[in-house]
């Protein structure tokens, strides 16, 4: 399931939740990324992600439904925040469950890659020299790449 | 008229996020941008831009022109996706 949120979400509360009452998995892998206050060196004082509600779920359904294809995992959450936020606050919360933890591991994985590179969001970073808008970083890239390759 | 908005970057580059375009084809809308700020139709243009119809990815850049449109379309036009 895939969920667009526009205010503060709480990793511990929806972990769990994907944990409760599940007696089809015995493992659950989640990743909780949260807003840097630093990058390549500059301080960010603010993080602002743009999204087009409607289309940016489409997407990111679709990546879904390619991790399911391939992994063996039961279930898949990944809540994504949008709107303006603090540094530190957490900005996607991602959680697999499978019948073995290896699934679990390799499809978390491979959301968070894909959804960084494919999942439309426009990302602006505020800071004391400005504003500016993030490209796509070479590791991002390379990170997709050897999914193209990888068993 | 097509409704036409923008994201990221291009928001900033426009001055505006959404408004009203004349035109039968995502072609002819990019032209009417690019009539009034060059830069903007150019990123319009780029082989990377995705270009949304009505929740749906038709393409990207100019390589979405021939795409018809009907009155009262959601058009959207997105610079790359980002990472950070």
């Amino acid at each position: 399931m895939i969920r667009l949120a526009d205010a503060a979400i709480d990793p511990g509360a929806l972990l769990a939740e994907f944990c409760a009452g599940r007696t089809d998995a015995g493992a659950v892998v989640s990743f909780t990324g949260l807003t840097r206050g630093r990058t390549d060196g500059a301080a960010v004082t603010r993080l602002t992600l743009d999204a087009y509600p409607g289309f940016t779920e489409a997407v990111m359904a679709e990546i879904e439904a390619e991790a399911r294809a391939r992994f063996a995992v039961e279930d898949v959450l990944a809540v994504h925040r949008w709107g303006s936020l603090d540094i530190g606050e957490p900005i996607i919360f991602v959680a697999a469950a499978a019948e073995h933890r290896r699934a679990a591991f390799e499809a978390v994985d491979y959301l968070m890659d894909q959804f960084k590179t494919r999942a439309p969001f426009w990302k602006r970073e505020d800071g004391p020299d400005g504003a500016r808008w993030i490209e796509a970083r070479p590791d991002d890239h390379q990170a997709i790449e050897r999914w193209a390759t990888a068993q | 008229m097509a409704q036409v908005t923008l994201f990221g970057s291009y928001q900033d580059l426009a001055g505006w996020r959404t408004r009203a375009v004349p035109g039968g084809s995502l072609g002819a809308i990019r032209q009417a941008v690019a009539a009034e700020n060059a830069a903007l139709g150019e990123q319009l243009g780029h082989p990377c831009t995705l270009v949304i119809v009505n929740e749906r990815l038709v393409g990207r850049g100019d390589g979405a022109d021939a795409h018809p449109l009907a009155e009262n379309d959601d058009v959207a036009f997105g610079p790359p996706v980002s990472g950070g």
